[in-house]
């Protein structure tokens, strides 16, 4: 009966015997080592999986026995290890668990207490192992899908995207597909975890939308057809929430299906940012009738970005607005990642997706979100912790921003908002205020609406140099500090943009000029 | 806290921040407060906003009426400042046209 191999390190020749003696008599193969060089030899020449078990004195001649367990623990073996050692030893059988040790023997010791000893080793041999293998296959697993996302967005469509896992697996995927009629679908999606199970549901939730999808189904029923499915299994699948963007170049339009998932955003070509449907919805595996939103619009001049919720999640524990951190992931080369990730707690995945794009295509100068907000009347209250966010945020996407350009930025952002808020918004009426940039060609850009009848924003900075205006200020700082300002519906919509030098200074009107 | 400097025709105002729509009323109140206890003239209004990195239209709006207060009376404005943004903001709406500006910084501006 071979029950296993025992490796036995002790420079004691007749406590060896007695080990020895112990442990074949139980069916175990036993290889000696009578001191620290002559057992890492005898790991390093053979296969250190043959060992179910090591048994180390703790003194040896040549060093101590926890040496070994430090050469054990970077090779991944599992081998549980025991270290023996005189009593009164206290302290260095305390330093040995702490080094790796799965258990001690204090000699002297019976040949029971040897076959006990080692019993449960072999036991945590076992544990660690299945520990190591389930690793070695979750970091496998995780490499196959990060070349199976490579693989759906490669192609004739160009799709950037970041996707950070938490873990080596969790729930967040993105999946492109091409059909038949020309049309694109994109799906960003979410499984509740961070594990094995949540790795399996998101696959075969993908798998499931993918199949039908490309076999011609509809995803308004392929969606049904999943939230049935995840029912019938009484939540032990979790939920799958999940945003669909097919986009259509034959109508020229594109739609988005949002179940639990966030909606894309894209700007508009009249320069606007917009969401395409409701946060509100529910995911897939909650509710018999599904509350997903489905929003159409014509397919936009530039990007469309997607996310899951753990950007969310991050931009909100970083104070900044959730389109900065995306556009500064993307922005970020992979091997220079922001130190600020280290704040994430859940994976992160965002796509900016090229709707107009094909293969060898290069993206075209345009604007990028970068904040988008609705503020009501009290948020001049409260408007200097959304300056605060503006910051951040732009601190974010721009790190490089010197600081007399953001706060020329801030200011203006700030006294555009203020005025909206007060001469435009009535009620439970809002302002739209969102923050934009070209990288191409250097322009940030404040962007301010309110559904007021406008505010003569065609005024100048004309007074004479000698004269203190009595109001106005506030004007008088936009049209100064801004590169150029243009408005439309009699200023109720005002356009501010600040053109930087290569150094992120501002470039005023004349210089602009 | 602020108090009037009756040492001297000189009152003196230290904000404790950034001067701003909202943090003006509260400053504009503190003001009214240390005029009213200033019995005999003065000749300067010092307004410390050393410690200010930002001065909106509502805090410009502040600074206007701390000035005109201060003309009424015969006194001129004296304002100190260590941001060069708010010097900027100062020149840009012609507010140091009329108001002493003591700069505490050397940071070159870029406008």
């Amino acid at each position: 009966m071979d029950r296993g191999c025992i490796l036995a390190v002790d420079d004691d020749p007749i406590f060896l015997r007695v080990i020895v003696a112990a442990l074949e008599s139980a069916g175990y193969k036993v290889v000696t080592a009578s001191d620290l060089a002559s057992a890492k030899a005898i790991l390093e020449e053979g296969d250190i999986d043959r060992f179910a078990c090591a048994l180390i004195d703790h003194r040896l001649p040549d060093g101590d026995g926890t040496q070994v367990l430090e050469w054990l623990r970077p090779h991944e073996t599992g081998v549980a290890a025991i270290i023996v050692t005189a009593s009164g030893e206290r302290e260095l059988m305390q330093q040995s668990m702490i080094g790796g040790a799965c258990n001690f023997l204090q000699k002297p010791v019976t040949p029971w207490e040897i076959r006990a000893a080692v019993a449960i080793a072999l036991s945590s041999t076992r544990q660690r192992r299945r520990a190591v293998e389930t690793q070695r296959e979750a970091q496998s697993a995780a490499r196959m899908r990060e070349r199976l996302i490579e693989m759906f967005v490669r192609g004739d469509v160009r799709v950037e995207y970041r996707f950070l896992p938490r873990n080596e697996l969790g729930g967040d995927s993105l999946n492109h597909h091409h059909l038949p009629d020309g049309s694109d679908v994109y799906m960003v999606s979410d499984v509740s975890g961070h594990d094995l199970q949540a790795a399996y549901t998101s696959a075969l939730c993908q798998g499931w939308m993918a199949g039908l999808v490309r076999s011609g189904g509809a995803i308004e029923a392929a969606l049904e057809g999943l939230n049935a499915r995840l029912l019938a299994l009484e939540g032990e699948a979790g939920s799958f929430a999940v945003t669909v963007l097919k986009i259509d170049p034959a109508s020229k339009c594109m739609t988005a299906w949002n179940c639990g998932g966030l909606p894309p955003v894209f700007v508009d070509w009249w320069g606007g940012v917009r969401s395409m449907g409701e946060r509100s919805s529910s995911p897939l595996g909650w509710f018999e009738t599904m509350k997903s939103t489905r929003a159409t619009t014509g397919i936009p001049p530039g990007p469309v970005w997607m996310w899951t919720d753990g950007l969310e999640s991050l931009a909100d524990s970083i104070g900044a607005s959730a389109l900065s951190v995306a556009y500064a992931l993307l922005a970020a080369p992979a091997s220079e990642l922001p130190a600020w990730l280290n704040w994430s707690n859940d994976d992160i995945l965002t796509a900016r997706i090229w709707p107009h794009s094909r293969a060898n295509f290069t993206p075209p100068n345009c604007f990028h979100p970068l904040i988008s907000e609705e503020c009501s009347r009290r948020t001049a209250e409260t408007i200097d912790s959304m300056q605060r966010r503006w910051k951040n945020s732009l601190g974010i996407a721009l790190p490089e921003i010197p600081g007399d350009t953001m706060h020329d930025i801030l200011l203006v952002a700030r006294e555009a908002l203020l005025n909206a808020l007060r001469h435009g918004c009535y009620g439970c009426e809002t302002a739209a205020f969102q923050l934009l940039y070209n990288p191409g060609e250097r322009v940030l850009r404040v962007r301010v609406s309110d559904p007021g009848p406008g505010h003569d924003f065609g005024w100048q900075a004309s007074p004479s140099d000698d004269e203190l205006p009595g109001s106005r200020r506030g004007l008088m700082l936009i049209y100064a500090l801004a590169s150029r300002v243009s408005s439309r519906r009699q200023g109720a919509e005002l356009v501010m943009d600040f053109i930087l030098s290569p150094d992120l200074h501002i470039i005023r009107n004349q210089e602009a000029a | 806290m602020n108090q009037p400097n009756t040492d001297s025709r000189t009152i003196t105002f230290a904000a404790p921040g950034n001067v701003l729509s909202t943090t003006a009323p509260l400053l504009r109140t503190q003001l009214t407060a240390l005029f009213d206890q200033r019995a005999q003239p003065f000749e300067i209004l010092e307004m410390d906003l050393r410690a200010a990195r930002m001065v909106d239209s509502v805090g410009l709006n502040l600074l206007v009426w701390a000035w005109k207060t201060a003309r009424s009376q015969g006194a001129r404005l004296r304002v100190r400042i260590a941001s060069p943004d708010i010097e900027r903001t100062f020149r840009f709406t012609r507010l140091s046209n009329y108001i002493d500006v003591v700069k505490d910084f050397e940071r070159p501006d870029h406008t």
